[in-house]
């Protein structure tokens, strides 16, 4: 996990470098075609913030779990292949919800960005719904075979 | 106290005897009572469509009280301000009456309509429902057939409907009937002289179609509903695939007691539901629209939806006139309108004839098909589907045209050229969908289920964990038949996961009274 964490925080302390640049570049600059001349950016500057900060929570995860666990072979030198072997975890084998869920979160984001109030609050309960689908989707009753 | 002699249950048996005694009971209402009936979310589609009926006589008796369908004209002196001092038939005046000064006036009136508006929409659904499953097959084509008729007299009856308010929009769909009339070769200008009393919009029409829409009409919605119903009676309703279930039984529940408690609640729920609507959502605001003038149509009129692809048609139709001078001349409006509802008729009605004529598939069924497993009727269904859409919002392009902005010619043309082409990529697709679920089901019937559980192998090699649907047979072979049935696809389906507490806010197993988990005895090899 070393390895990965690492990954990710020089990604993120990147991510806020081009931040501050990028804010400096944009502030510094008076051509017109590059936004308000002599003002930052802040499309731009925003985004990068938040990739910084995505990334940051990624580093979090990962530097934690890396904490928490022994050294996995992938983590040791003196790894081999057969030493991964038996079970990974549990993964999807396919599903709609992710596209339920983008779905919902476009409404949202469509309301958030033309400020329809019922839009906003319509769009959110379809994503509280499109989130307990996608969680509980491998979770729900067992279900009898045959019409019910 | 003293006892009462006899139980209380001895005393309805007595009664009930008594009435047999009379009126002979006995029989029918065994035969009824225990009559089974499968269970499916997707039978009670026709329901909705019969309680909304219910409620239409119901309200609609209410609303003839005190509608008056009459083209004298009068001046408006009522209740609505606006309105005051203009000429309008008696029709519209009792119309605007019935919504400002009768007590819960405007309440009945929507109603009427939401209920309306269900009524057609669970028709629809219900149809598509029959369509999609096979279940207009032998030996239920007539009652297919009774079901589109029934469509069709709704259609009409919807349409008489908001033609009797003679409000500023219900003339101007007058005005596109009286069209489509006239355009029937030969006979269109009587046909219309017959029904206008003369030139359009005459003196007589709102009378004439009142008496239909409240008499002969829902007189034959009426009749036409018993014989469905009592067909579906008489030959059993048809049931999906499953353990247990074959051409010659019918697995469900009985009428009494689960059907009558559920019909019930259905019923009152889908009154309930309509009722909110009527109360809470304005609908029709006649008022708004002013009385029928000749000369005067406003823009964006758009009929209900169930008119609406005809109004698309009508719309998107080019003007190709034909005409032999000086004798005669066919209107464009002829295609999409009359020869285009003919079809919209007669096509529905012989469906069944023609897939039995083309997959010589005579026999007798009660079991119904997933809709996978016919990839070309669902196609044609699908084909039929995106065709209505494309006309439903045709029959509004300019709305939508204003609304986002678009050129009004662009919509025609999109539209024209959509009624062409989306049917057409829509049986491709939908062809192509089919056989995928198809594939993947036996897929999973022969492999077993993917369980999500990935595993590595010592070189590495990633894969995952099948489940099996079945027991392997000597040669390992776990491989299963189709039944026509869901295939469950995923290990939730079969039991795994299974919660091990029940219920929802608390626990429905109680521990049980005598012996608790402190109670049982270990018991080890011989003694306690």
């Amino acid at each position: 996990m070393k390895t990965e964490h690492r990954l990710f925080a020089i990604v993120m302390v990147f991510m806020f470098l081009f931040a501050a640049g990028y804010g400096y570049w944009t502030y510094i600059n008076d051509n017109p075609a590059y936004g308000r001349p002599n003002h930052v950016e802040w499309v731009g500057t925003i985004g990068l913030i938040f990739s910084g900060l995505l990334t940051g929570m990624v580093w979090l995860v990962f530097w934690v779990i890396s904490r928490r666990i022994d050294p996995r072979p992938e983590d040791r030198p003196d790894g081999e292949i057969s030493d991964v072997s038996g079970e990974v975890g549990f993964f999807s084998p396919g599903s709609y919800w992710p596209l339920g869920l983008a779905l919902t979160a476009v409404i949202t984001g469509v309301g958030v960005v033309f400020w329809l109030p019922w839009l906003i609050t319509a769009g959110g309960v379809a994503l509280l719904f499109a989130v307990g689908g996608l969680t509980f989707e491998y979770y729900t009753g067992t279900r009898k075979l045959g019409p019910q | 106290m003293k006892r009462r002699k006899g139980t209380s249950d001895s005393l309805l048996t007595k009664a009930g005897g008594e009435l047999d005694d009379r009126f002979k009971l006995a029989g029918p209402a065994r035969v009824l009572l225990n009559k089974v009936f499968p269970d499916h979310w997707s039978f009670l589609l026709g329901e909705i469509a019969l309680f909304s009926f219910i409620l239409l006589l119901l309200s609609g008796t209410f609303l003839a009280l005190f509608f008056e369908p009459s083209m004298v004209e009068v001046t408006y002196n009522g209740a609505y301000v606006p309105l005051q001092g203009v000429e309008m038939s008696k029709a519209y005046a009792s119309a605007l009456d019935l919504s400002f000064e009768v007590r819960g006036g405007l309440f009945m009136r929507q109603m009427h309509h939401w209920a309306t508006l269900l009524f057609m929409a669970s028709i629809l659904v219900h149809m598509l429902r029959i369509f999609f499953t096979g279940a207009f097959r032998a030996p239920r084509e007539t009652n297919w057939m009774i079901g589109i008729l029934l469509f069709w007299v709704g259609f009409f009856e919807g349409f008489f409907g908001y033609s009797l308010p003679d409000d500023g929009l219900s003339g101007t769909g007058l005005r596109i009937m009286e069209g489509m009339t006239e355009s029937v070769p030969f006979i269109g200008p009587w046909a219309s002289a017959a029904l206008f009393g003369g030139q359009f919009p005459g003196t007589s029409v709102i009378s004439m179609i009142y008496i239909i829409h409240v008499f002969v009409f829902p007189l034959i919605l009426l009749a036409l509903i018993t014989v469905h119903v009592g067909l579906v009676f008489a030959q059993k309703h048809t049931q999906w695939p499953g353990p247990g279930r074959t051409e010659h039984n019918v697995v469900g529940f009985r009428m009494f007691p689960n059907y009558v408690m559920k019909q019930v609640g259905f019923m009152l729920f889908i009154w309930g539901v309509i009722g909110a609507m009527a109360g809470l959502f304005q609908i029709n605001p006649i008022w708004l629209f002013g009385p029928y003038e000749v000369s005067v149509v406003s823009s964006a009129s758009q009929p209900d939806f169930y008119v609406m692809y005809l109004d698309g048609l009508i719309r998107l139709f080019p003007a190709w006139e034909f005409r032999v001078p000086p004798y005669f001349t066919l209107p464009a409006v002829f295609w999409p309108a009359i020869a285009g509802m003919g079809l919209s008729v007669l096509l529905p009605l012989v469906y069944p004839a023609l897939e039995r004529r083309f997959t010589k598939d005579r026999g007798h069924h009660n079991l119904l098909q997933r809709p996978r497993d016919v990839p070309a009727r669902t196609s044609l269904g699908m084909m039929v589907v995106v065709f209505w859409i494309i006309g439903v919002i045709s029959g509004g392009n300019d709305v939508f045209a204003q609304k986002f902005h678009i050129s009004l010619n662009a919509m025609t043309w999109a539209g024209r050229i959509g009624i062409v082409v989306l049917p057409i990529i829509a049986y491709y697709v939908t062809y192509r969908i089919c056989l995928g679920l198809q594939q993947h089901d036996r897929e999973v019937l022969a492999h077993g289920l993917e369980t999500g559980i990935l595993m590595r192998d010592p070189n590495g090699r990633f894969y995952e964990v099948h489940q099996p649907l079945g027991e392997p047979d000597e040669h390992g072979h776990s491989e299963l038949e189709y039944g026509g049935w869901v295939v469950p696809k995923k290990m939730n389906r079969v039991g795994a996961l299974e919660p091990t507490d029940k219920g929802f806010f608390k626990s429905i197993e109680e521990p049980s009274e005598n012996g608790g988990a402190e109670r049982r005895d270990e018991i080890e090899s011989g003694h306690k």
